[in-house]
């Protein structure tokens, strides 16, 4: 049985050579033009590298928005690694569950394995600052996501870890500060071996080093169009994005500017509220067909 | 003959005759002597104790040595874990006399000799609690006892200053090596109770090894031969203990739990290769057992093909799998999958759950409104905006810098969850999406509805960026 695992393996590594398949080989992003110029999208099996811009640069929401939106198409566990904010860690204890100190039998009757004890880990969601509701509206399934805490010196090292387990699908990293070179190559490596896709986002303000990372992006704001509704301004939709991917190998920086469309899951059910006027429909559909940049499909 | 403490109080008396307490208490109850129950009795108390430690040695015929180290933290200190054995042990209606030292010998002489019930003694200090002790503490030969009395040293401390060599000639070995053994000058190895397992298996090694690799290549065969017998009786794993015993008689163990039962080699063999780290090989290990501390019977799995792809359950497996194996690991803080909870406030919307949530059925009230992806925790205080005549913000300052405001979308309003917390009866939160010029977007919340206090005092937070 493990032979033929190993066998299953090894033959797909050939195949992947001669892959004309781009869903085997790349990770849509979902934005037509971004895809064509990157034939195909986001390469499998190597390591990206996201930044916030602005006001968003250490918060970082539209990356990670963007990522989910991109983890959305495809299948597979998505692992992601934050880095636990408070450094005592009062509760290092139950969850690591059955660390030992070495030399040292110790402890109590344990309860059922690793209960991570969900009262305890509760109020250090908050810290993490991930959040369901804006993860599972981007389109990312929240029971493929498994969510790893994990001390800030120790993040690299783990999702390099992560990063050679076969049959995950991508490996996301909270960073608290830059990505070394060899980091970036041993995390490369681990990537390429597997061909498990690695999203680095940088939650800092230092700047960036020079790294192997195969491509590294910049999402920044875009004011929409402005709507007025009667004497007020409103938002017409979600919001849209500047997208620029300021390096990548053997390639020259692009820019894109993203509209976002009406998308039922996202936006205000605007339509719906005025449904008992006639133009409510049409005004609806008329304002999605404003897009200044392109549209996701 | 033994007494109990009510005998005690008519005057009964430990190794009077039976007769003679008959006849100050006539219906006294007495019982035959029955070293085996008792020894039985002992042993289950042994097993009872491993609560405070896994190392657990009888004393027979009437002590228990309980070897804390490492697991006195666990109760809050090690006095106060003297005083937690002492209660736990009255509640089972033992009455009993504790001692905390450094070597088995003094815990064993000042738990029968010592002035108080419970004694702790602090490292290093094993010299100055015994020496006002008789020489009976140190688990003497009557024969050695009454010699030494006869000779006049009555004290642990009289002992110390006779010469050893005329001691050895006159007693033999046995009372230096007691105590030697008292005072942690010579090794006393006890034999530690094992605990009752549903599985066991053991290899003795050649020669000591200390290298990972050949660790790791133990261990693959001794996970093969426990896969073997755990499927043999359709079980699966779900704690298991690794003993390594090192040449100088110390144990390193290591422990893992499975997130469900598992009778695979290899994953119990990764799981605890995983592991290898924490052990300390010493000199070497010269023998290792791998002990199922927990089985549960296992379902069959439905064999795939071997030949067929990957598929999606085998993905869903993929991700258990690795989560066991994450949380085995040392030094994570935490694995965790988020559920929703039924809280209307955005930072209490989630929880974190062990096993991956179901949403969909469960999906949350609010999940039609547009949420951020990542949140202040704890949310930011701003000053009030400026409003439009709507009640809309219209500028904001943000990091020392005004924000004007573009466009705004709002009020949403959320009422606190007074069913789950109290202090949020009657709390209501006003939640703003912003667009400043730059396009950035905030998501603004009002700390009540701006009107009655009650709900809330007013303040402007930033809760997060869309």
């Amino acid at each position: 049985m493990a032979d033929m695992a190993m066998l299953r393996d090894s033959i797909m590594q050939i195949e992947r050579r001669y892959q004309h398949d781009f869903a085997a080989l790349y990770l849509q992003t979902g934005m037509i033009a971004v895809d064509d110029a990157l034939k195909g999208g986001l390469r499998r099996g190597a390591v990206h590298e996201f930044m916030g811009e602005g006001h968003d640069r250490v918060l970082c929401a539209r990356p990670t928005r963007l990522i989910a939106q991109i983890l959305a198409r495809t299948t597979g566990p998505v692992i992601w690694i934050m880095p636990v904010e408070d450094k005592e860690a009062p509760h290092s204890e139950s969850i690591a569950g059955f660390h030992k100190p070495a030399g040292r039998m110790a402890a109590h009757e344990n309860a059922p394995h690793g209960l991570a004890s969900v009262e305890s880990s509760r109020d250090r969601v908050g810290s993490a600052a991930l959040t369901l509701a804006g993860i599972s509206a981007a389109g990312l399934d929240p029971q493929r996501l498994l969510c790893v805490e994990v001390d800030p010196s120790r993040l690299v090292g783990t999702m390099e870890d992560i990063l050679r387990t076969r049959n995950v699908t991508a490996v996301v990293a909270d960073l608290t500060e830059p990505l070394s070179l060899t980091a970036s190559r041993r995390l490369h490596l681990a990537a390429e071996k597997t061909s498990v896709t690695g999203f680095v986002v940088h939650r800092h303000r230092h700047p960036l080093l020079p790294n192997s990372c195969w491509t590294r992006w910049q999402v920044g704001a875009a004011c929409s169009a402005p709507c007025r509704v009667g004497g007020r301004d409103v938002l017409s939709f979600s919001g849209g994005m500047s997208l620029s991917l300021l390096r990548r190998r053997g390639g020259d920086p692009l820019f894109w500017r993203v509209d976002t469309d009406h998308d039922a899951s996202t936006a205000f059910p605007v339509a719906a509220a005025l449904a008992h006027d006639t133009l409510a429909q049409g005004a609806s559909r008329s304002r999605c067909g404003t897009p200044a940049g392109l549209i996701w499909s | 003959m033994a007494v109990n403490q009510a005998a005690r109080q008519y005057g009964v008396q430990h190794g009077q005759f039976l007769a003679m307490a008959r006849s100050l208490v006539p219906d006294l109850a007495a019982y035959p002597v029955t070293p085996e129950a008792d020894a039985q009795a002992l042993q289950k108390l042994a097993a009872w104790c491993r609560c405070f430690s896994p190392l657990v040695a009888t004393d027979p015929p009437d002590g228990l040595w309980i070897d804390v180290t490492g697991c006195a933290h666990l109760f809050g200190g090690e006095s106060a874990m003297l005083e937690s054995v002492k209660t736990r042990l009255a509640a089972q209606g033992h009455g009993v006399r504790a001692a905390l030292a450094d070597t088995a010998g003094a815990a064993h002489a000042l738990a029968r000799f010592g002035l108080c019930d419970l004694t702790v003694v602090p490292s290093g200090g094993t010299d100055m609690a015994l020496d006002p002790l008789p020489v009976a503490a140190l688990r003497l030969d009557e024969e050695d006892e009454s010699a030494l009395t006869m000779l006049g040293i009555v004290r642990v401390s009289e002992l110390r200053a006779v010469p050893r060599a005329g001691l050895t000639r006159r007693f033999g070995r046995t009372v230096l090596r007691r105590l030697d053994q008292a005072l942690g000058q010579q090794k006393e190895a006890l034999c530690f109770e094992q605990p009752e397992t549903v599985l066991s298996v053991k290899r003795h090694l050649v020669e000591p090894i200390g290298t990972a690799e050949s660790i790791a290549q133990v261990i693959s065969v001794l996970c093969a031969d426990m896969a073997a017998l755990l499927q043999k009786k359709g079980l699966g794993a779900r704690r298991v203990d690794l003993l390594c015993h090192r040449v100088d008689d110390l144990i390193q163990a290591v422990r893992v739990g499975t997130a469900e039962p598992v009778d695979d080699a290899g994953r119990l063999s990764r799981l605890l290769q995983e592991k290898i780290e924490t052990i300390d090989p010493g000199f070497g290990i010269e023998a290792m057992n791998l002990q199922v501390d927990h089985a549960q019977p296992r379902l069959p799995a439905t064999e795939a093909s071997v030949l067929s792809p990957v598929s999606a359950l085998q993905e869903k497996e993929a991700l258990v799998v690795l989560a066991e194996r994450l949380r085995n690991k040392p030094g994570l803080q935490a694995i965790y999958h988020l559920a929703a909870t039924d809280s209307p406030f955005p930072e209490e919307a989630q929880m974190s759950s062990l096993t991956p949530v179901a949403s969909g059925a469960a999906l949350p009230r609010g999940a039609r409104w547009p949420r951020p992806t990542r949140l202040f925790a704890p949310p930011r205080a701003i000053g009030a905006p400026l409003l439009g005549e709507d009640e809309t913000p219209r500028g904001f300052v943000w990091q020392g810098h005004m924000m004007r405001v573009i466009g705004a979308d709002g009020p949403e309003r959320l009422h606190g969850a007074w069913w789950q917390h109290p202090a949020q009866a009657g709390a209501i939160r006003d939640y703003w999406i912003v667009e400043t010029e730059a396009g950035d977007r905030f998501w603004l919340f009002r700390r009540g509805d701006g009107q009655h206090l009650w709900s809330g005092d007013g303040a402007w937070f930033v809760h997060g960026l869309f």
